[in-house]
């Protein structure tokens, strides 16, 4: 039953006259759904929106924290209080009866003795565990402990750790309590044309797609091809291969000669706290604190569990990754082509759409991996496109969460989505790997565009600009491009050993046949600097 | 969705709010449309949504239980008082003229003045309705909300919704003129 039959039905048990008149109300209920106004919702809004949503929860979370702390230290003080109280009355009398403990007294019975402690910040505290904690490294995680041993009697040494958790909680400076990475994406406004000449010379260079001695700008090799108002086609033979990219869509009209392009802003996450804390870490065989000027720049933890995952914090590229912790998974230990045979993924072991993005979406709930950055997801089915019954079908299957900026979605040149990828392990039906959750700091620049949409489809139709893929070989083999839509496309700079990131506006040109290969786009980014 | 959804309703009860951002995305576009069908107003209906995101994070820790079902009504109801809050503060009803210039009505139909003309009658016919009408009426059919959803959000039994809806939708089937208006609207 449809829905409006099914509101339909609802209004009959209430008035069962209306039945008679069932094809009118069908109509008006029609009508009145597609008057439903257009509400405009955009995704610049959605975005905004859930940043400071987000910015709210961390607020909270971190006042939680400092009120559970504070809480901590009123009880503590408390404690302190009654503490003197007792120790000034009862204490005296006490020790008159117990003995003096002798030299081999524990850190606790030292206070307890009252003997007058050494300033806390030259103090090396040996723990209960035997290792040694410096004080100046380490005040959060150590003094903290001792603090609170220490409150059993409140010598003046608890002050001082109370004051150096203040310090550290008001967020004075960089704190292991706070997010290393968040992982918002912000965009700082710069002026015109603000990055120089964007050349995009070394195509897929950072992503390794293509290589770094690819052609630069596209210049025209031609005439180019022109589009008349009624002209519905343009076929521009090319290719070695003989493949021929025909555009089937509609004429564009571009008319703003200038849009935005983004670079991404390179910078290390290194976190002061977290530098100290290795320098703090002794090796008998090596003096870690003699290496000068430390950082951490990559964190690597392992899960100890069956199927546990090994993550990567890079905090160099400020990126996040998972993966197998392969020690952890079952291993393959066929030998023979049999054994190969039985093992291999069959069809119906694939997991569906649907299943395969719950698989994910509920591994992005359980994890608290912050999505707000990415449409919403779709299974990546190219791998399966290639199977025959004589190839062996991809043992994982991946879903991608498609990445949004400013409400565009954002391509590689290659004609990929760009975005968090969440593979899946399809034997086990568990998530083995997450690539592609970055930190994404922006500085904006508006940068002159091409307007000649004849220029922009003359790259198009040689299947991009750079090494454009192999869909169909032979003579005369045609591939359809449809209406492009304007979204981005990222593009790299490879200047004096370091490359540099942009994302730029381009034109996504779907391909319209059925192809068992490659993506189902041609790029084309749209910045005049390309085509100078 | 629904198990994933009830999850992180379920986590954020106990105090996880992380998983907020799950639920903010479930319901981020039907709660600003929500709004949009009571106001009209692009800007204003962005204003509404961010205050009926923040305060349902302030309070669902009270919100009764963990279904989607039940959250569905909360949220809802939160976002149909702050609506009925904005209008006690601003204005009566909405301003059919800002309707009528407002960008998202211009873009819906155009420059079409026939059937821009058409639209403002109906328009002004569901002006003429209650506003307590109007709203029902317009979230079974737009909101696609259920009568128990209704029911929940404005504080009337279910069979006074229904009856609410069944009674303005044979006055609008007897009001021929409107019918011919909706007629040609369409085309």
């Amino acid at each position: 039953m449809d829905k409006i039959q099914a509101m339909l039905q609802e209004l009959y048990k209430i008035d069962p006259k209306l039945q008679s008149e069932e094809g009118k109300l069908k109509s008006i209920i029609e009508k009145m759904i597609e008057i439903r106004p257009n509400t405009r919702f955009d995704e610049k809004f959605r975005l905004e929106l859930r940043n400071k949503i987000i910015e709210e929860i961390h607020n909270t979370r971190r006042k939680k924290e400092q009120k559970k702390i504070l809480f901590d230290i009123g009880y503590f003080v408390s404690g302190l209080a009654l503490a003197s109280f007792v120790f000034m009355i009862v204490g005296p009398n006490i020790f008159k009866t117990v003995e003096k403990p002798k030299q081999e007294i524990s850190y606790d019975s030292k206070i307890s003795s009252g003997k007058t402690m050494p300033k806390s910040d030259s103090l090396s505290l040996e723990n209960t565990t035997g290792s040694s904690i410096n004080s100046t490294g380490s005040q959060t995680l150590g003094l903290s402990n001792t603090g609170i041993s220490a409150s059993n009697t409140g010598i003046d040494i608890s002050k001082t750790t109370i004051i150096k958790e203040i310090k550290n909680i008001s967020g004075e400076k960089n704190n292991l309590n706070q997010s290393l990475l968040t992982f918002n994406i912000t965009t700082k406004k710069e002026k015109d044309d603000a990055f120089g000449t964007i050349k995009g010379d070394s195509y897929g260079a950072s992503s390794g797609i293509g290589g770094g001695s690819n052609t630069a700008s596209f210049k025209s090799q031609g005439t180019p091809t022109t589009l008349d108002g009624t002209q519905e086609k343009t076929s521009v033979p090319n290719t070695s291969n003989g493949q021929k990219f025909v555009y089937k869509g509609e004429k564009i009209e571009i008319k703003e000669s200038k849009m935005e392009a983004l670079k991404k802003e390179k910078k290390s996450y290194t976190n002061a706290d977290l530098n100290n804390l290795i320098k703090s870490i002794k090796l008998d065989v090596f003096d870690i604190s003699k290496l000068e000027k430390l950082f951490v720049n990559n964190i690597t933890v392992s899960e100890d569990k069956d199927y546990g995952l090994q993550m990567n914090i890079n905090l160099d590229e400020a990126n996040i990754s998972l993966y197998k912790n392969r020690k952890k998974w079952p291993q393959n230990n066929c030998n023979t082509d049999e054994c190969y045979s039985q093992n291999k993924i069959k069809m119906d072991q694939i997991p569906t759409q649907e299943k395969a993005i719950n698989i994910a979406n509920e591994f992005v709930t359980s994890h608290g991996i912050n999505i707000s950055n990415y449409a919403n997801p779709y299974l990546d089915t190219t791998r399966l496109k290639t199977y025959n019954e004589a190839s062996y079908l991809p043992e994982s299957i991946s879903v991608i969460y498609p990445l949004k900026i400013e409400g565009k979605a954002v391509y590689e040149e290659s004609g990929y989505s760009k975005g968090l990828t969440i593979t899946i392990d399809i034997k086990s039906q568990k998530v083995q790997e997450v690539y592609g959750l970055e930190k994404l700091n922006f500085l904006s620049s508006m940068y002159e565009t091409e307007t000649n949409f004849d220029k922009i489809l003359e790259i198009a139709t040689k299947g991009g600009r750079n090494n454009p893929t192999v869909y169909k070989t032979g003579e005369n083999s045609e591939i359809s491009l449809g209406t492009p839509v304007l979204e981005y496309t990222y593009i790299y700079d490879y200047k004096d050993g370091v490359t540099e990131e942009y994302i730029v506006p381009a034109y996504i040109f779907p391909i319209l046949d059925n192809q068992n290969y490659g993506p189902s786009n041609i790029v084309v980014p749209i910045l005049q600097d390309l085509y100078k | 969705m629904e198990q994933i959804i009830e999850r992180a309703i379920s986590s954020c009860k106990k105090g996880e709010i992380e998983s907020f951002g799950v639920i903010y995305d479930y319901f981020i576009e039907k709660i600003y449309d929500f709004c949009f069908y009571k106001t009209f107003d692009k800007s204003v209906s962005e204003d509404l949504t961010s205050d009926v995101f923040f305060k349902t994070l302030k309070n669902m820790k009270s919100f009764p239980g963990v279904t989607l079902k039940d959250f569905n009504s909360r949220i809802y109801r939160i976002a149909y008082n702050t609506t009925v809050d904005y209008y006690r503060t601003k204005k009566e009803h909405v301003d059919l003229e800002i309707v009528k210039n407002s960008s998202s009505y211009n873009e819906k139909f155009g420059d079409n003045f026939d059937n821009k003309n058409k639209l403002e009658e109906v328009l002004d016919y569901l002006d003429t309705l209650p506003k307590m009408h109007k709203d029902i009426l317009t979230m079974r059919i737009w909101d696609e909300l259920s009568y128990a959803e209704i029911s929940e959000i404005t504080n009337q039994s279910v069979d006074n919704c229904k009856q609410i809806v069944s009674r303005n939708l044979r006055k609008i089937q007897e009001n021929i003129s409107f019918l011919i208006i909706l007629m040609f609207l369409i085309k």
